[in-house]
């Protein structure tokens, strides 16, 4: 709800509640005031919307911090943005639209037309509010769609297509041993018709700037060592490395997408510039699509590596392994050349 | 025109200044993927490992080599296939790794992200007294509890597997072995049993 609170106008001007802690302008008094009156089935009684805080007040808002939002030490005070509000309104948006009819509002008609104006204006936040979490929990469903357009594994018409794409610079025989080695013959989609993924926490945290390290331990973590525990436990399979990727892109969604390494070639997210995308949506996007995709954003990206490109061009298969993989990239050049030569006699 | 600033004033600003570069020393520990030597005369040596999850064909190693150039920054130059130029700046918590053509080394590319150009801060995991680092250069390296062969054995470690030098004694050398699960073992060697780190190129 905090993240969804975020693009709407402030509400409240100033903290109601505790004398001496809180202001208590009337008006900001009177929204309280009227939010609670809102929750009657939460707080069992009715409140005076006059304005003025009474140590019934006090109480209500005590109550609540303590009950439902499991404060340890409630201090009795709504902040205009913290956690006492965003809760208050988080229950408020719960309840189903209606007409409030404030009793005390009608035994006191002194100043009715201003009130009348200041529910309405409380309303019309919430309606707004609402509208924002559903757009938010729309999102975040989203991020689990499927999105397939194409084919899931690389057909002659992808070879052909990346084969322009490079300008007709690469042997296509080449990108085809490349794509096939560096691809591990993974298909880059799952049983779930999403792309294949692994959540990288590190990175995470990394591009979060800590934020989350405490709040979300087993998303947002220090690096150790290759494969840490908690690596193992985010991605045993891919139901798992999805789960981390929605827990994390609820929290922050760019973050979550850049963290990842997706399809065919496990390209890490955060080179989504590299693969020649202008926003991360459009690399998320392209990444559901087709096996077709992920090799174009795969070639594009090696292409920005000159020592990779050069070893493309001139069938240097030692190369294309050691630039892509780094030193330890077993007998990846032998498969290549070997792939190479099969392809060219007209096999594979 | 004259500003006179009280005597306080200025030496509440000398001192947060001194505490501020105090805060951002570049220090010799482990940083992650980074492990990193800055030696009293300022010379500084590091050493990056990483890899794709748990089934590693991509892996990016390179070794740093520079001087400070004052207390929190240092110029430096990371060595794979060939040298790149750089930067590491001490950070409240660790160190800022900045090189403009970091992902040009080998295995790199999709392991070290895009933004290492301009700076990736490395959180500090555990601070040591490194002097310079090393390798091991026998395919098994005792490390004994004093600075002679009769000096009792506690641990090994394995060729090329990376320690910080502490301190140097005749033909001895005292090193920090620090695990993947980052545990410590101090202990000597003979510094003939190490070699000068190097990226592992094939």
């Amino acid at each position: 709800m905090s993240s969804s609170l975020k693009g709407l106008p402030q509400l409240l001007r100033s903290s109601v509640g505790t004398p001496g802690k809180a202001r208590n302008e009337p008006n900001d008094v009177k929204i309280v005031q009227y939010l609670f009156n809102k929750l009657k089935a939460v707080v069992q009684h009715d409140i005076d919307e006059d304005g003025i805080v009474s140590a019934g007040l006090i109480r209500t808002i005590s109550q609540f911090q303590t009950i439902h939002l499991k404060f340890h030490h409630p201090d009795g005070v709504i902040d205009p943005d913290g956690k006492s509000f965003k809760g208050l309104i988080a229950a408020a948006v719960k309840l189903p639209p209606q007409v409030s009819v404030n009793p005390f509002s009608l035994t006191r008609p002194l100043s009715s037309a201003s009130v009348n104006l200041l529910h309405a204006r409380v309303d019309n936040y919430l309606s707004k509010a609402r509208c924002t979490a559903a757009s938010e929990v729309i999102k975040q469903q989203a991020i689990m769609l499927p999105g397939i357009t194409g084919a899931t594994s690389l057909t002659e018409y992808d070879y052909q297509q990346a084969y322009e794409t490079l300008n007709r610079k690469i042997d296509i025989n080449i990108i085809k041993a490349f794509s096939i080695v560096e691809s591990g013959g993974r298909t880059g989609f799952n049983e779930m018709n999403l792309p294949k993924i692994a959540f990288e926490g590190h990175w995470f945290r990394k591009l979060t700037k800590m934020k989350y390290d405490y709040t979300h331990p087993s998303l947002s973590y220090r690096y150790k060592k290759k494969a840490q525990a908690e690596w193992q436990k985010n991605n045993s399979d891919q139901r798992s490395s999805w789960n981390a990727l929605k827990a994390a892109y609820a929290l922050d969604a760019n973050a979550a997408i850049q963290a990842a390494s997706w399809g065919m070639f496990q390209t890490m997210g955060f080179n989504y510039t590299m693969c020649g995308y202008k926003s991360i949506e459009h690399f998320l996007c392209d990444m559901k699509a087709s096996a077709g995709k992920h090799l174009e954003a795969f070639l594009i990206f090696c292409q920005k590596n000159v020592a990779l490109n050069d070893a493309m061009v001139n069938k240097d298969f030692y190369g294309m392994a050691y630039h892509y993989n780094g030193s330890d990239f077993g007998n990846y050049d032998q498969q290549m050349k070997r792939m190479y030569e099969s392809l060219n006699r007209g096999h594979a | 025109m004259k500003f006179n600033f009280p005597l306080f004033v200025v030496t509440a600003l000398l001192i947060s200044l001194n505490a501020y570069a105090e805060d951002h020393a570049l220090k010799s520990g482990v940083y992650e993927q980074l492990k990193l030597a800055v030696s009293s005369s300022g010379e500084v040596t590091g050493y990056y490992a990483d890899s794709m999850g748990d089934n590693a064909s991509q892996t990016c190693i390179f070794t740093l080599h520079g001087s400070r150039q004052s207390v929190g920054e240092a110029t430096i130059s990371a060595h794979s296939a060939q040298d790149y130029p750089g930067k590491l700046s001490g950070t409240d918590s660790g160190v800022m790794l900045t090189l403009p053509q970091g992902q040009q080394q080998p295995g790199c590319m999709n392991l070290l992200p895009p933004d290492v150009a301009t700076g990736i801060e490395f959180t500090r995991g555990l601070e040591t007294q490194w002097q310079t680092l090393a390798q091991a250069a026998a395919e098994k390296v005792y490390l004994h509890k004093s600075p002679a062969a009769d000096g009792g054995k506690k641990v090994w470690i394995i060729k090329n597997d990376v320690v910080g030098i502490i301190a140097k004694k005749e033909n001895w050398s005292q090193v920090q072995f620090v695990n993947d699960n980052g545990k410590s073992t101090i202990g000597w060697v003979e510094t003939s049993q190490l070699k000068t780190l190097t990226a592992a190129v094939r």
